[in-house]
């Protein structure tokens, strides 16, 4: 993976002392928090309900075990013993103080990581595949060019104050895990006739108040184009995008008022009287920044040893191997997703002992690689299967060995009323009731694939627009009511969900998502996963079960 | 001749992205600037983390008593007035339709929120 050299060491420090000064003045009443609130954001740091949260960049969800046990130490001693994976790959602190965060940013930069590009009107961390570069589906490992657009988006000063937030999205294999066509600019690797690699290229997708699906400008870009592509667009929405009411500055609302052949052709021009020269990389830079990638030394197909064995005598084991485990491009290894959805933890959190174990595991069995997923878990993505026995008993000591990969119990859930300052009801208490009522694995497997995603107001930080089942809660008149859509997708067949009726109060929701559930097996044909029964039979049979007491 | 209308209360923040009317009792709230902590201003000025004796206010008193509150600016972030009310033992509890989000700030989160053996602050 990428490491820092002495420029990016040197443009770290220097932001940790230069918010350590700011810090500094705005307690001494030198600035106020007027001046400070857009200091402190550019930093990750934000004020929610009850303290402060810092957001800490996990870029594209790629960590070593230091940078792993480093994050378990600032949760040990500067927070509530936990960090919570966020739906950008990202973690955060939910309960810093101020006056330490300028000490917890130093010590994060000893390991090269930071809180830049985390929060504000700049281009945010860029996600992607957490099982980039194990994958045998991918045209080539989309990291490199994740890096690329971090190098090229960290402080770019035509970009710093954009009309809005801006969130880029990578994927290179065919199956898209990370939802590239909900983002401000989804690329998606793809080969031309000539069997030539490039980009897919996507614009304003997104979900908040507004979801859209992207729309492709691009067929297919060059891949050594990526930067001055990426820069054209950025030029045409910098310069359109409106500033004058947040709610309509996103990249999608300019997209879809000029529609996306006007806008494409103004992308075309910009990029066609640019200096290309100047801002795509020069080949032998493009190199140097996919040696950091190269593949890990694996073994040529080596022994299983007693994984077969273990898998026949151990059927906990077994299903875990079902869930959780993917097949990898190498012969006898395998990617490993550690769920961060058990039921005694809030959907994310995961606590300083459980990361110096997986950071040790990540060491002993992984390369040294760990990943985060924006469904908020954790992969370790180069496993020999002969170690497999070893990682899911060590994995099931620590609470980490939960079978429920992708199933209805692993929800995504934004943080809600019990953090969030923009919160209308709580997400994490209904995600574990959801949890619960489900708790049974076998039934679990029996429904399969079914992604419940749960927001705590219309900013859809839980992503629920591209939920199977999405929920959203609402505020009315001081009470928690849920409104459900239903049939969204974040993958390659990506779908806004429907709203399919009135909000539900708290106690009928879960009872609710239990008939959902229920119509479905009902009705499922074949392989059919909840989504496809969904779209074959359409909304009104589901909607009668949902409100069928 | 009709009679004149009686002005409306005033609008006022009723924290987070919630708007209000300044009517019934109020007390001031803030996060401390130095760790954000849920915090209540108390009649002899001092700012607290219990909400159960922190000074209760209305109309124009609350007001006046919040222009000063958004001056201590090296003090709290954000001050705002609630709505209260107080229980049987004579406490000040949350009310009104910020009720939910107003007791998860003055009690903290409904989930575990602390894996320490300390427990929820």
């Amino acid at each position: 993976m990428y490491r820092y050299d002495e420029f990016d060491d040197k443009i770290v420090r220097d932001r940790v002392n230069q918010f350590r000064g700011q810090v500094a003045r705005r307690v001494a009443g030198d600035v106020t928090e007027d001046q400070f609130k857009p200091l402190r954001l550019m930093n990750g740091v934000y004020l929610q309900l009850h303290a402060y949260m810092l957001r800490v960049a996990i870029p594209y969800g790629s960590l070593n075990s230091a940078q792993m046990r480093k994050l378990a130490f600032v949760a040990k001693k500067y927070d509530k013993n936990f960090g919570h994976i966020t739906t950008r790959q990202n973690i955060q602190y939910n309960w810093p103080a101020l006056t330490d965060i300028p000490d917890i940013l130093d010590h994060l930069a000893d390991v090269g990581i930071h809180a830049i590009q985390t929060s504000g009107n700049c281009i945010r961390n860029v996600t992607s595949d957490q099982f980039a570069g194990a994958n045998s589906d991918e045209i080539e490992d989309p990291r490199p060019w994740c890096e690329m657009i971090r190098q090229w988006s960290t402080f770019h000063p035509e970009f710093s104050f954009l009309p809005r937030k801006f969130k880029i999205a990578v994927t290179a294999a065919e199956e898209d895990r990370a939802a590239v066509r909900v983002h401000d600019i989804g690329l998606h690797m793809k080969r031309n006739e000539a069997g030539e690699a490039g980009f897919e290229v996507m614009v304003g997708g997104g979900l908040g108040r507004t979801p859209y699906i992207g729309q492709t400008i691009r067929e297919f870009l060059p891949k050594d184009h990526l930067l001055s592509y990426l820069e054209a667009i950025l030029r045409v929405y910098n310069s359109l995008g409106r500033r004058d009411n947040m709610f309509k500055a996103r990249i999608k609302i300019l997209v879809n008022e000029l529609g996306a052949d006007a806008f494409r052709d103004m992308v075309e021009a910009e990029w066609a009287v640019m200096d290309k020269e100047k801002i795509d990389l020069p080949q032998e830079e493009i190199e140097r920044i996919h040696a950091y990638f190269a593949a890990p030394a694996f073994e040529d197909d080596p022994s299983t040893g007693d994984f077969d064995a273990r898998r026949e005598s151990d059927p906990a084991f077994a299903r875990w191997l079902r869930r959780n485990m993917r097949a990898h491009k190498a012969a006898g290894y395998a990617s490993l997703t550690i769920s961060l959805k058990p039921t005694t933890m809030a959907p994310g959190d995961i606590t300083s002992e459980q990361m110096e174990l997986v950071a040790d595991l990540a060491e002993k069995y992984s390369f040294d690689e760990v990943r985060t997923t924006h469904e908020q878990n954790l992969v370790l993505p180069h496993v020999k299967k002969a170690d497999l026995p070893a990682l899911y008993d060590a994995l099931a000591g620590a609470g980490l060995a939960a079978a429920n990969h992708g199933l209805v119990s692993d929800i995504i859930a934004c943080p809600g009323l019990d953090y969030c300052n923009l919160a209308n009801t709580r997400s994490i208490p209904l995600a574990q009731r959801i949890q619960e009522r489900f708790a049974d694995l076998d039934a679990q497997e029996k429904i399969g694939e079914l992604k419940i995603k749960i927001s705590g107001c219309i900013n859809a930080c839980g992503h629920h627009h591209v939920g199977h089942i999405g929920i959203l809660g609402v505020d009315k008149k001081g009470e928690e009511f849920y409104q459900v859509t239903l049939g969204g997708s974040a993958a390659e067949d990506a779908s806004i969900g429907e709203i399919v009726g009135r909000g539900l109060s708290t106690d009928e929701v879960v009872d609710s998502i239990e008939r959902l559930i229920g119509y479905y097996l009902e009705q499922r044909q074949g392989a059919e996963r909840f989504v496809d029964t969904y779209r074959r039979l359409g909304p009104d049979p589901f909607k009668e079960a949902l409100y069928a007491a | 001749m009709a009679e004149a209308t009686k002005a409306a209360p005033k609008k006022i923040s009723a924290g987070g992205v919630k708007k209000g009317r300044n009517e019934g009792e109020k007390v001031i709230t803030a996060n401390r600037l130095s760790d954000g902590l849920t915090v209540y201003l108390y009649a002899d000025g001092a700012w607290k983390e219990e909400l159960s004796g922190a000074a209760v206010r209305e109309g124009d008193a609350a007001m006046a008593a919040l222009e000063e509150a958004t001056a201590q600016e090296t003090a709290v972030v954000g001050p705002y007035l609630m709505d209260v009310e107080r229980d049987e033992k004579g406490a000040v509890i949350p009310a009104g339709r910020g009720l939910l989000r107003e007791t998860i700030r003055s009690a903290g989160p409904t989930v575990k929120s602390s894996y320490t053996d300390e427990g929820v602050r």
